[in-house]
């Protein structure tokens, strides 16, 4: 036991030199940077926290009839804990799988437990980061507004310190049963594309709902009777009391704290021991469990990890066709196409700008019934009407929502060759071949999607044919040329060394790609409505300021475009030099 | 590992001529030609000047102790990475003013050989082919050739992320090959290999030098240098410090040592002395 101990400390504590020396290796912006961003993200949630906790306090302190002092607490443990079971199951899986270091600390004279146990604790202290700053303050400020006494924050402590033990036991659990099915990189792949739809349906669903609750309240369907809608309250509250009821150990926990509230030394007592048995009891099995499968499942995987995957995926490769014979470029281009849907971090990256979609979609078109209205009704409310921007509207939102999608693609187009940036590098092609090879990758879905949305919505909103084809060549011109800008950016942008899709280009090259893509935006689209404001000012030369307005977008669009290309294939050659 | 640039080390530099084969005095372009090349990193001297001219048809062993600026020679000399000054040429095309043709010459290995992990090998092998501009119809056939010499053709389908080490090594070899280059850089290719590998990678070696191809490769491992290579090349601490057949080497030792290593010194002894590592035989002493 004291070896199993002597060796979990030592390798607990080379984890800890690990991490510090990493940090200590950052340049001074590195390592303020994501301090300030954690200060900030603390006070954000923990502020968010507190007033929720304190808000709800009040309210149940008005109206203790209701009986859901145990809600919130109960509530926000298991909230945090359900959280945990995803972020600890990331975690299990890249430290207990993943690490670089396994092999070498598998064969090291350790005991195997302690290499299980220390990486299994390596993100605790991440854990009770998140259960200090998302729970703690709504737990310390409900106690507040609800006046309740020294207990209730006492055992409040112990429930907090034991809420991240299960959700840790259960993660590791679920690591080990998964990975008996699926190759551990691929679940990690799996994980991050799931994670990104989850982040996506949040949003639209956010979205739609703020919308669903615009149209309810300017429609009023009528309010229901004063009797009925006390009736529905009241089972409402009835299924609360039934789910605080269950024994969860959360669930437990809240039903302990609430009874330190009342006063209730005995219900106190026994609820917050019950909750750390459970919680106690539930991570010594997963951990024990998880053990036994680990040593066997980390074992199967050094071994038959080629001869399992071979069987999976074999498969006849298909012959490229008319295209064999095409140019370095579109071969660049169809090598990307293929690897693309085969690598579940690529839809990542297409998913994560689409977040931004439906705020833009509700406030340019939809909220018919807010106090303002949409932003093109606005536009006609100010000018009687004579200026319809429901065209520029439509098009605007294809442009923004094909160009979200694919301009990350297009300034991800030299991080994704990562490790294999040598078989380009070294290949008899120039740079402007790899860089036009890029640029197809992202322009031609870019035109097939933007094509097909343009069609779709001009066929619903009943536009004519000339104001669709002005409207398509102006998405496809100012799109195109986005495109290539961040093709071009793409080159300075790359890290080759990324593990994280989300780093795969510098900050800088963000910044750069944003601004680049808003000056392309904003000018082009302001041209291309150069000839609408010339049919409200000067009719007669209404049609020439419509071609002169295409032309000049176009023009702009290109001139951009194609200096970020040459900017982007002349600093082609310091790509992966290191020192 | 790297050594700073003084002038002390810049007097054991090897001069261009002592390099230089048969084929460079017939008048022929050279397969290889670097001239004072260097590269720094900041202070840091990775490689500080070095000179090679390397004929054709000839198997050339890069030889040198950790970080004595093997991989970053290769690297410069494929264009990989920029000298900080000199310049490099294959078959008399400089690799950084005109380096599609000087690339289009020549097939590399790298240390690592990281491939794209979602590609087929069959895949990977046509998009070699066709960077490289060969025809569909010359590629196709030598791809399957390929895979078949490599005895990866049963994995030929497969994704390269399934491979194991020895088999993306040998994948990474069949796509140098696939555009037949005069000129091979290979950085470490036996390592990670089992023996019925590497014997295999030596044979297409020989077939490539006897078919007037020409083999620049890195390595660790001394008897297959001694075995495979016509001409050596020793660097340390970013120089040249000796470079000929083993005969050469041998007679460059034993007038340096007064005779200490005769015609029978084993590359591994002259290798020791011309680096310093024969100073580590007392460490060695001490750890017994």
């Amino acid at each position: 036991m004291s070896a199993f101990l002597a060796d979990t400390l030592l390798l607990l504590d080379l984890q800890r030199q690990l991490a510090w020396n990493a940090f200590l290796s950052r340049s001074l912006a590195r390592k303020l940077v994501p301090l300030v961003a954690a200060t900030v993200a603390v006070v954000a949630v923990g502020g968010i926290s507190t007033a929720a906790g304190f808000s709800l306090g009040r309210v149940l302190r008005r109206f203790p009839e209701l009986g859901l002092e145990s809600l919130l607490p109960g509530a926000v443990l298991s909230a945090v804990a359900l959280l945990l079971v995803v972020v600890a199951f990331g975690t299990a899986l890249g430290s207990l799988f993943l690490a670089d270091d396994l092999p070498r600390l598998m064969a090291a004279p350790v005991q195997r437990r302690a290499v299980f146990v220390a990486k299994l604790l390596d993100g605790m202290q991440w854990y009770y980061a998140v259960v200090a700053v998302a729970a703690g303050p709504a737990l310390v400020a409900y106690g507040m507004g609800l006046g309740y006494g020294p207990l209730y924050y006492a055992l409040g402590l112990l429930a907090l310190l034991g809420t991240p033990l299960l959700p840790a036991g259960i993660a590791a659990l679920l690591v080990m049963v998964v990975v008996r099915f699926a190759p551990a990189s691929r679940v990690r792949e799996f994980l991050g594309l799931t994670a990104a739809l989850v982040g996506v349906s949040c949003s639209v669903a956010g979205q739609t709902f703020r919308l669903w609750s615009r149209q309810a309240a300017g429609f009023g369907g009528g309010i229901p009777a004063r009797g009925r809608e006390r009736e529905e309250l009241a089972a409402f509250l009835e299924t609360i009391r039934g789910v605080v009821d269950l024994p969860i150990p959360s669930l437990v926990a809240g039903r302990g704290l609430a009874a330190a509230g009342r006063g209730d030394i005995v219900g106190a007592v026994a609820g917050t021991a019950v909750f750390l048995l459970l919680t106690f009891g539930f991570f010594a099995v997963c951990v024990l469990a998880a053990e036994t499968l680990y040593e066997a499942g980390w074992t199967r995987m050094q071994g038959s990890g080629v001869a399992r995957r071979r069987r999976v995926v074999e498969r006849a490769a298909a012959s490229d066709g008319w295209l064999a014979n095409a140019p370095a470029a579109v071969a660049v281009a169809i090598k990307d196409w293929r690897v693309f849907p085969r690598d579940l971090t690529s839809y990542r990256q297409l998913l994560a700008p689409l977040i931004a979609v439906p705020a833009v979609y509700f406030n340019l078109f939809a909220a018919p019934s807010g106090r303002r209205g949409n932003v093109v009704q606005q536009v006609q409310r100010l000018t009687d009407g004579t200026l319809d921007l429901r065209g520029v509207g439509t098009a605007a939102a294809v442009l923004l929502l094909c160009a979200v999608m694919f301009n990350r693609v297009a300034l991800t187009s030299i991080a994704r060759e990562r490790g294999g940036w040598w078989v380009l590098k070294s290949a008899p092609v120039t740079g402007m071949e790899i860089l036009h090879g890029k640029l197809l990758v992202a322009a031609v879905p870019y035109v097939g999607l933007s094509t097909l949305l343009m069609a779709a919505v001009c066929w619903w909103n009943g536009f004519g044919p000339l104001g669709s084809l002005y409207g398509w060549l102006g998405v496809e011109a100012l799109g195109l040329g986005m495109l290539a800008l961040n093709v071009g950016l793409s080159v300075p942008a790359a890290r080759l060394d990324w593990d994280d899709p989300r780093r795969m280009v510098s900050g800088w090259g963000a910044v750069g790609s944003m601004a680049g893509t808003a000056l392309i935006g904003l000018v082009g689209g302001a041209l291309l409505c150069l000839g609408m404001v010339a049919a409200e000012l000067f009719p007669p030369a209404a049609p020439y300021a419509w071609f002169l307005g295409l032309a000049c977008a176009v023009g702009v669009s290109a001139a951009l475009g194609w200096l970020g290309l040459r900017y982007g294939a002349s600093r082609l050659p310091r790509v992966g030099e290191v020192a | 590992m790297y050594q700073r640039d003084t002038a002390a080390t810049r007097r054991h530099a090897v001069s261009l001529d002592r390099v230089v084969n048969g084929s460079a005095a017939r008048g022929g372009a050279l397969a290889i030609e670097a001239e004072g090349l260097r590269k720094a990193y900041g202070d840091v001297v990775a490689v500080a000047g070095v000179d090679l001219a390397i004929g054709r048809g000839e198997i050339v062993g890069f030889l040198g102790p950790n970080g004595a600026g093997k991989t970053t020679t290769i690297k410069m000399l494929t264009g990989l990475v920029r000298p900080s000054a000199g310049r490099a040429a294959i078959l008399g095309h400089d690799v950084q003013r005109d380096p599609v043709a000087a690339k289009s010459h020549f097939g590399y290995v790298p240390d690592t050989p990281n491939l794209y992990g979602k590609l087929r090998g069959r895949e990977f092998l046509r998009f070699m082919a066709r960077l490289y501009r060969v025809p569909a119809s010359v590629a196709e056939p030598r791809a399957a050739e390929l895979l078949r010499v490599f005895e990866l053709a049963d994995a030929a389908n497969d994704l390269a992320e399934g491979y194991s080490h020895g088999m993306q090594q040998k994948l990474a070899l069949a796509g140098a090959l696939v555009h037949d280059p005069a000129v091979l850089f290979l950085d470490e290719p036996t390592v990670g290999l089992d023996p019925r590998s590497a014997r295999l990678i030596k044979q297409i070696l020989l077939r490539h030098r006897d078919r007037g191809g020409t083999v620049f490769l890195s390595t660790h491992i001394l008897e297959i240098a001694e075995r495979l290579c016509d001409r050596l090349v020793i660097i340390d601490k970013g120089r040249i410090v000796a470079a000929g057949t083993m005969d050469e080497l041998r007679g460059q030792v034993a007038s340096e040592a007064g005779g200490a290593a005769g015609a029978e010194g084993s590359l591994e002894e002259i290798f020791l002395r011309l680096t310093g590592g024969a100073d580590y035989a007392e460490l060695a002493a001490v750890l017994r």
